[in-house]
């Protein structure tokens, strides 16, 4: 061990950055460690500064390897001064008082009891379809439902919903619109339709948490986030800024679907939310003339793929003319004909995940206690 | 079916993360039962964050040196790590519930 004593007296012959107050007294000391006779030293300088101090850094570490016991000494420059940060080694026992206050742990969305994500590896698998007719289903039974629609790129909400009005903003909040029972807001709802969507991606993920948090959401049980297909920058910043209850994949049959659902499976695993299941969307296809039955897409790839991977599976949606046609024209089929066999498939589906948000089964956040 | 939930049990998860000492010490209570503590130092040091990763563990000593150091904010990643906020302005790190299990278990 050096003496601390003999190093503090080497460092006190050494000019500070301003040049005249000793080093140790001119609080720009950042941290002194030492091992097996290595000093390190760092001092804290002005970036534009850096240059002036390099002889102050010399000096120091010639002053150092003066120290009796002292075989190498390494002095660094560095910038990264924090605000109002306790100045240096030595002071410690001065309070803190200057140091940022209370330790601060942000809450999620305020009011909003569950977020799940709806995702699909592929795009053109009808997430969205999904996505609107489950918000929906849900709503109809007796939860207070948000659909945020993520899919910046091509936003789909407003002509699903049949929303066309911009929303109005309140208290610097915008204020989703209201349809079939389900508060929704999509970035569609403020651009035109035809416009198109030209974002580098750090605008994206502002856009983003701005739809999820600077919205009037009110009280909620569940807010269903239509997330872009994918799994890139957007879906991330969903798993992160976001304490995401869980996801929902949809697919559709075929092993090209299959392939990217798996992705999207193995994503949201790596950022621990709950894959609460999978919906085969396209499932099957009843001929309207002649009532036979096409598995265009094969049949039951999801069902198999989420058996494979120990994640629920859903359900599935028939590949259907009624279901494209409600949809592109604003009424989706579980509000335009709720007693239909399309309508019951989509509640089975809002059930079980009711069902599975209820249950104690999610693991949740942990409590973060200050003090 | 609540396997494929509860799944993967083997990984430890946290259920409670207590900052005390001014923000000098963060004890973490994993639902194994185990419970760590780990100085704050401890994690500024074996912070993950990018820029750290390129260091050796003596530029990342010496780059934290000897003064005793503090979280001044924790912020909740997703459902799978914080993000703490050190005194010195580091605030970069995300530490997954297993990485501080890992931290825990290296301490012990």
């Amino acid at each position: 061990m050096i003496d601390e004593n003999a190093i503090a007296e080497a460092l006190g012959a050494v000019r500070g950055p301003d040049g005249s107050t000793p080093l140790t007294r001119s609080g720009a000391i950042g941290g002194l460690t030492q091992r097996d006779g290595k000093v390190y030293l760092s001092i804290v300088v002005d970036a534009a500064e850096a240059a002036k101090a390099e002889p102050m850094r010399a000096a120091a570490e010639r002053a150092l390897r003066g120290v009796a016991g002292v075989t190498a000494a390494i002095v660094t420059l560095t910038a990264e001064r924090p605000p109002g940060a306790p100045p240096a080694h030595g002071h410690s026992h001065q309070p803190g008082a200057k140091a940022a206050g209370r330790p601060r742990v942000p809450e999620s969305v305020a009011g909003v009891r569950n977020i799940i994500a709806v995702a699909s590896g592929k795009g053109g698998v009808g997430k969205s379809t999904v996505a609107a007719n489950l918000a929906i289903a849900m709503a109809q039974e007796g939860w207070r439902v948000g659909l945020l629609d993520a899919d910046v790129f091509g936003p789909s909400a407003p002509r699903l919903f049949g929303l066309d009005e911009k929303p109005k903003v309140e208290q610097s909040l915008l204020v989703p619109l209201v349809a079939f029972g389900v508060k929704v807001i999509s970035i569609g709802l403020m651009i035109d339709e035809e416009a198109p969507v030209v974002w580098r991606g750090p605008m994206v993920m502002s856009a983003v948490t701005q739809l999820l948090r600077e919205v009037a959401w009110g009280e909620l049980d569940c807010l269903v986030v239509d997330m872009p297909p994918g799994t890139g920058d957007v879906q991330l910043t969903m798993a992160q800024s976001a304490p995401l209850a869980g996801a929902i994949i949809v697919s559709t049959p075929q092993d090209l679907a299959l392939i990217d659902a798996r992705r999207g499976i193995a994503m949201f695993e790596k950022v621990k939310i709950p894959v609460l299941g999978i919906i085969e969307n396209m499932s099957y296809f009843i001929c309207p003339h002649c009532q036979g039955r096409s598995d265009i897409f094969a049949h039951g790839g999801a069902r198999l793929e989420a058996e494979k991977r120990g994640v629920a599976f859903l359900g599935e949606v028939p590949l259907d003319l009624q279901i494209r046609e409600t949809s592109d024209a604003g009424r989706p089929i579980v509000a335009a004909a709720p007693d239909g066999p399309h309508a019951r498939v989509f509640r089975a589906i809002a059930r079980a995940v009711i069902g599975r948000l209820d249950a104690p089964t999610l693991r949740a956040a942990p409590k973060i206690v200050i003090g | 079916m609540t396997e494929g939930i509860a799944g993967k049990a083997a990984e430890p998860w946290p259920t409670q993360l207590r900052l005390t000492d001014e923000g000098r010490l963060l004890t973490i209570a994993f639902d194994s039962g185990e419970v760590f503590a780990l100085s704050s130092r401890r994690l500024r040091v074996a912070t993950p964050s990018a820029e750290a990763r390129r260091l050796s563990p003596a530029e990342r000593e010496a780059q934290v040196g000897g003064r005793p150091v503090k979280i001044v904010a924790i912020e909740q990643v997703g459902n799978y790590a914080i993000r703490p906020t050190f005194d010195d302005g580091h605030s970069t790190g995300i530490f997954t519930w297993a990485y501080l299990a890992q931290l825990g278990r290296e301490a012990k």
